[in-house]
């Protein structure tokens, strides 16, 4: 059994379009606030969802309460790409890709 | 200096910056449709007006956390000015609009919260931000005898680990992927900017940080690489130039900029294609037709 977790964002529920709909003489101290306060949650609202193939598939597993079954392994069949490879090779030698700014290290 | 064109050969540019150095390789023809007969796309100026926009917006709260202002107090200033904004320029595109503009400030702001990035203060107090500058080349390069200079506007200087690296914001509505940085590692405004900092600001940078903004109508994506740079490898920049610089001005002379035939389909296709594929008598109808003018670029103009 498999199940498919959905996932919508109502824009028009947004409660950031009710500042938005303000101009900026209207805008107020206490709007600032809130839109921040708004745009962190917001933040975290997308952070939750799931956002890749696989992590909805592991969503959905948790939603069902079912772990699906794993494929049996077979020989790869992952072509190697060859442009990728040197684009890898140019960037180790060329840009570095240890040279990462800290904050990513 | 105020113009950037000769006072002796008509639409001969002296004061180059990388916007017009990039699009005079790419392209005699496409260089002479956009910056000297200034024919943009009609609408096509949203995804410049964003960059410029979030340019201005994230600047704005580094100098207010350079004169001490907390992170909220300037992420306040940020988000009024962003409304201000609002009200003379919000596009009805899905991805660059007043809304999108808002998110991708505020989460890049927050995003790098926490980073060790930090501006570099030049010798006089002052935070190194939106750094303008202007290179003398001197006059050996144009028949005309006139000083040519390269200039543009650094966005910042940034210390990491002690080191200093020039940092440039870059916005795209496309992914930041490896092949997003490869297009950096031989790029005309990288290279300009790091000799900026070598010879006009006298600042061993050691390279440039890419400050990457992917765009997508949320909350964006945010990542940061350096680029390398060295001596060696500007010098040669600068020689090779000095022969485009001469090819320029040979164009000029001419009333001649040719197509590149070759760079047609690149950078996802060149938005006079569907001029260059009639003749230039046909042209003008497709330019009136699809195409509006915009305001001169000049490498010149203070911001």
């Amino acid at each position: 059994m498999s199940q498919t977790l959905k996932i919508e964002i109502d824009e028009s529920a947004d409660p950031l379009n009710h500042f938005m709909n303000k101009s900026a003489k209207d805008l107020t101290d206490e709007d600032v606030d809130n839109i921040i306060k708004t745009l962190r949650a917001y933040r975290h609202t997308y952070s939750e969802a799931p956002k890749t193939a696989k992590e909805q598939k592991a969503a959905a597993t948790t939603a069902s309460g079912e772990k699906p079954a794993r494929k049996p392994r077979g020989p790869s069949k992952t072509k190697v790409d060859m442009t990728d490879d040197i684009a890898k090779a140019i960037m180790a030698e060329l840009l570095g890709v240890g040279e990462m700014s800290p904050e990513e290290e | 200096m105020t113009s950037h064109f000769s006072s002796i050969i008509p639409y001969l540019q002296i004061a180059w910056d990388s916007t017009t150095i990039a699009a005079f390789k790419r392209c005699p023809r496409y260089y002479q449709l956009s910056f000297i007969e200034n024919w943009q796309p009609k609408g096509g100026a949203v995804a410049l007006e964003f960059g410029i926009y979030f340019h201005s917006l994230t600047e704005l709260f580094e100098k207010l956390i350079a004169k001490g202002l907390s992170h909220d107090d300037a992420l306040k200033e940020v988000i009024k000015k962003c409304f201000t904004i609002k009200s003379v320029w919000n596009p009805s595109d899905p991805l660059r609009n007043a809304r999108s503009l808002l998110l991708t400030v505020f989460f890049y702001i927050e995003n790098w919260r926490l980073s060790k990035i930090k501006t570099f203060y030049l010798k006089n107090g002052q935070p190194a931000v939106e750094l303008s500058f202007r290179l003398a080349l001197g006059k050996p390069y144009l028949s005309s005898d006139e000083e040519v200079i390269i200039c543009g506007h650094m966005d910042r200087l940034v210390t990491i680990d002690d080191s200093i690296y020039v940092a440039d914001k870059k916005t795209t509505g496309h992914g930041i992927t490896r092949f997003f940085y490869l297009n950096y590692l031989l790029n005309d405004q990288v290279t300009l900017y790091y000799i900026a900092a070598q010879v006009v600001l006298a600042i061993p940078a050691k390279g440039i940080l890419i400050d990457a903004a992917s765009i997508d109508g949320k909350i964006g994506k945010f990542d940061r690489q350096i680029v390398h740079r060295s001596i060696a490898l500007a010098e040669e920049w600068l020689e090779d130039l000095t022969y485009w610089l001469r090819y320029a001005e040979t164009c000029a002379k001419a009333q001649h900029w040719p197509k590149n035939e070759n760079s047609c389909s690149m950078y996802g296709g060149c938005v006079f294609r569907s001029v260059c594929t009639q003749t230039k008598k046909c042209s003008p109808k497709i330019l009136n037709r699809d195409f509006e003018k915009r305001e001169q670029w000049n490498p010149l103009k203070e911001r």
